[in-house]
């Protein structure tokens, strides 16, 4: 964490720690979605959600409350890289 | 508007952000908070200030964003909407300019002379406001050769002479003296010759001493006719026009170099449309401005708006290895390190063949390879490594 803020856009990479760029969140909807489609067991509890919810609204919903134990490796042009957790980021 | 005692908490709270938002956005938060209407508070002025960060900062790109393709489409798209007439008269009856599409290729294609070259020539203090010596610079620069200034030629093989006879409508226009062309002329490496005049002030005979056939003669007149009295190379005309309050210079043709040394020429605001001049004169990163410069030029006369930032990452890219490349085949595309990538754009089995007895590797890293094989690109969602641990129970 000392490392990034010596780098001249330190500051800009520490914005981005909490935040999801639309790409990563597009790619984790669908690649969550697909899994539950394929079967996987819903994170949250069902009887919250609607009753005809889609795989997607699911997979959406599981994101939102940040339960998905997924992370995301960002890699720099540098070669160097910064691995965020989605848990530790805040409710989108 | 803001009472006395908070401007300078205003200039405080900015200087703060000065950092974080671009100079243009704080003069335009400094400028509408002082001159609204009703009065703003210090924590109106503290909203104000963080609502502009937060628009801001959200509508930065996202990293991953293919902005290279997002500019293509940008430039490329008002381009089907460009017509296809080349000429406009650039407030000059006699300059016509390559605009429009044409013009657009002939920037991206860096090409070293364009279609139509043009300066615009500002003068300084001293000599902008008088027409005179407004016109005194374009005479001097403005290239003028001895046909342009002769009325009609013979050749008297008696005595081995070629007759010059000036037109003194021509030599006034100019700003040319009958001295003037003796002495060009005098300069040439013609053999043994002699100037005397003629019939009368205006004719000049050049006889030649050891001119032993007609058709040497005849060499040698066009030699004279073609020789250089005065003015810069490359600059065909000069034209002063008014502009306003000053006297500017028009010219077709251009030569950055020369004119920078003339006397009276503002240097600090001489304007040309030459990319490769302006590269070798003021350098590289004058072309790159002059590049975006031009294209905005094209665009905008067409009535087509395109984002600045589209058209300075083309220059940037022409720009990138230290000298300005074009985009095409012998530049920017023409140095992808992919095999498929080149070889997809023009001339592909020579690509193909080549890499092949070469033994190049392809290493899937851009674009056009990826969809070639039929992988997700590494832009936009495809950058994003995702690895999963499910908890366990």
């Amino acid at each position: 964490m000392s490392e990034l803020s010596d780098r001249p856009n330190g500051n800009y990479i520490l914005s981005w720690r909490r935040r999801l760029t639309i790409y990563e969140k597009a790619r984790i909807i669908s690649a969550r979605t697909l899994q539950l489609a394929m079967g996987a067991v819903p994170l949250i509890d069902m009887n919250s959600l609607s009753k005809d919810v889609t795989s997607m609204e699911i997979a959406e919903e599981e994101l939102k409350r940040g339960i998905l134990p997924i992370t995301i490796r960002r890699r720099f042009p540098d070669g160097g890289y910064d691995i965020v957790s989605i848990k530790d980021i805040s409710g989108e | 508007m803001i009472l006395d005692t908070d401007k300078e908490y205003l200039e405080k709270k900015l200087e703060e952000i000065s950092s974080i938002l671009p100079e243009g956005i704080i003069n335009k938060l400094k400028n509408s908070i002082s001159n609204y209407p009703a009065q703003i508070s210090k924590e109106e002025i503290d909203k104000i200030i963080e609502l502009t960060l937060r628009d801001y900062s959200s509508s930065l790109i996202h990293p991953g964003e293919a902005a290279g393709v997002v500019a293509a489409q940008s430039i490329g798209e008002p381009g089907t909407q460009m017509t296809l007439r080349t000429f406009h008269y650039a407030g000059v009856r006699e300059l016509n300019v390559t605009l429009g599409l044409p013009r657009l290729i002939e920037i991206v294609d860096a090409r070293k002379i364009p279609s139509t070259p043009m300066m615009t020539i500002y003068l300084t203090d001293e000599f902008k406001s008088d027409k005179e010596k407004a016109l005194s610079v374009a005479r001097k620069i403005e290239y003028t050769r001895v046909e342009s200034v002769v009325d009609s030629t013979s050749i008297d093989i008696n005595s081995m002479a070629v007759v010059i006879h000036l037109d003194p409508k021509m030599l006034q226009d100019k700003g040319v003296e009958v001295e003037d062309v003796t002495k060009a002329i005098k300069k040439l490496k013609l053999g043994e010759f002699e100037i005397q005049q003629g019939e009368d002030e205006f004719t000049l005979n050049i006889i030649f001493q050891n001119m032993d056939s007609v058709t040497g003669l005849f060499k040698a007149r066009e030699k004279i006719l073609s020789t250089k009295i005065k003015g810069l190379k490359g600059i065909r005309r000069a034209i002063v026009k008014k502009n306003g309050e000053e006297y500017v210079i028009i010219t077709d043709g251009s030569n950055l170099d020369g004119v920078l040394g003339i006397k009276g020429v503002d240097v600090s605001r001489v304007e040309t449309n030459n990319l490769h001049e302006v590269e070798v004169t003021l350098g590289l990163e004058a072309g790159r401005e002059l590049i975006a410069k031009e294209i905005k030029k094209v665009l905008d006369e067409q009535g087509l708006d395109v984002d600045a930032r589209h058209i300075e990452l083309v220059s940037d890219i022409m720009t990138r290895t230290g000298d300005i490349r074009q985009i095409g085949r012998h530049g920017v595309t023409g140095e992808k390190t992919s095999v498929f990538a080149r070889a997809a754009f023009e001339v592909t089995v020579k690509h193909l063949l080549d890499a092949a007895a070469r033994g190049d590797v392809e290493e899937f890293k851009g674009v056009v390879e990826n969809i070639i094989i039929g992988q997700p690109i590494k832009l936009g969602t495809g950058m994003v490594e995702l690895s999963m641990k499910p908890a366990t129970r």
